[in-house]
């Protein structure tokens, strides 16, 4: 298990349509006070621009853990908590190998053998979904909380949920054993999202109150 | 500048996502590498990262055998995993300078400038060597933009102090007027990850740019 600390809430971004600097100023905005892991997922975007946008996010005092996604050199540049390696990214003991102990790393997994072979290959955490359907991936499939559920009893590292969970649905999603949870536009796209964020994380809270 | 025959950059192969799958980009690889190539950079657009990462590792124990040069283009991460000699950089990629910061010293750092002064910049903060064109027109890069010729070649030979290499459009017909030009070396794509036989095509330009 890993001594590193994970937060149970992950906000993922930018959505499609969001333009890099408000996203930048909406995450910040929403990470104060609340105790959440912001994850830059710009899949095909220039690596320049992505190391622009994750500089910025570095810079926000209210981020207090950064993940990267994919881009392994980017995080280590811009010294990130750590990085989401998707179910086509990376291998995991390679980013082990170029990030050292003292990262956290993630993989994306879609299918339970995937989520066995990622924590077998040192993954720090698994986001498994999606749970709901979403309008950010309309081709996935929705897999339900009975199959999270399946994944949380397959593997014994945390496993963060994603996949069109909001304040309404994430009780269902932590009672199926889910350590947390990740979103996206549920937060991004909030008319407040400081407040959506704190509900969120009101609501995981009190799913885990009695175990931790 | 002296020395440039024995440079690993005089002749070099960027790969092509065309050649479909890794198994297929090392066959073509290691039959170039026959036929006298001595650097491959990895470029292959639209493969996910394990895919690249595999086709990395592939590249690389085959360059090693050749005694070959191994760049990889834009993903420093991958160079660093697989081992790669260094990487091959533009204007989009991550700045020279980040890159030479996590690949050290000793690595070779190529990149594209896409002028004059962008060139002097890059050299500044650590570029080995530049990668200049498109010299002739060419199909594999959608967005190189117009031709620079052998004069473009030859300008910036003469403004810069670290090896050229021509790129886009180089063949084995063409490339005897990109080194005239002063070109340190060539660098080819189609010409033979397209053609019938990769190694013959090799063997061609070696006889042309030795």
């Amino acid at each position: 298990m890993t001594a590193l600390h994970l937060p149970r809430i992950h906000l993922i971004g930018p959505p499609e349509g969001m333009d890099a600097e408000v996203f930048v100023a909406t995450v910040a905005a929403a990470c104060q006070g609340n105790d959440v892991a912001a994850h830059l997922r710009m899949a095909g975007r220039d690596a320049a621009m992505q190391l622009a946008i994750a500089r910025k996010l570095r810079a926000a005092a209210s981020i207090r853990t950064l993940i990267i996604n994919d881009r392994v050199d980017i995080a280590l540049l811009v010294h990130a908590d750590g990085v989401q390696l998707g179910e086509r990214g990376l291998d995991v003991v390679s980013a082990r190998q170029l990030l050292g102990p003292d990262a956290l790393i993630g993989r994306s997994i879609h299918a339970i053998d995937g989520a066995r072979e990622a924590e077998a290959a040192g993954a720090d955490y698994l986001i498994a979904g999606h749970v709901f359907s979403t309008s950010s991936k309309p081709g996935e499939p929705e897999r339900g909380v009975g199959w999270l559920a399946q994944v949380v009893s397959a593997v014994t590292v945390p496993v963060i949920a994603i996949g069109g969970i909001t304040a309404r649905n994430a009780h269902a999603v932590m009672e199926a054993g889910a350590y947390g949870i990740a979103v996206m536009s549920a937060v991004l796209w909030a008319a407040e999202p400081q407040k959506t964020t704190a509900e969120i994380q009101r609501i995981v809270e009190s799913c885990i109150g009695g175990e931790q | 500048m002296t020395g440039t025959h024995a440079s690993p950059l005089r002749r070099h192969l960027i790969t092509d996502s065309r050649a479909g799958t890794p198994e297929r980009m090392e066959a073509i690889v290691a039959a170039a590498l026959c036929g006298g190539m001595t650097a491959v950079q990895l470029r292959a657009r639209g493969w996910s990262d394990r895919t690249l990462f595999d086709a990395a590792q592939r590249l690389r124990r085959l360059t090693r055998q050749h005694g070959a040069l191994f760049l990889v283009n834009d993903r420093v991460d991958v160079a660093l995993a697989c081992g790669a000699d260094g990487v091959h950089l533009g204007v989009e990629d991550l700045p020279v300078e980040t890159a030479r910061r996590l690949l050290g010293p000793s690595a070779t750092i190529g990149y594209s400038p896409d002028s004059l002064e962008d060139a002097v910049l890059a050299i500044a903060a650590g570029a080995s060597y530049l990668g200049v064109g498109p010299v002739f027109p060419t199909s594999s890069k959608g967005d190189a933009g117009a031709p620079i010729g052998t004069e473009g070649i030859s300008l910036m030979v003469d403004s810069v102090s670290v090896p050229v290499i021509g790129v886009g459009g180089i063949d084995p017909d063409n490339a005897g007027a990109v080194v005239g030009a002063g070109a340190c070396g060539v660098a080819i794509v189609s010409a033979i990850f397209l053609a019938d036989d990769p190694e013959q095509q090799a063997r061609r330009l070696a006889a042309v740019v030795p």
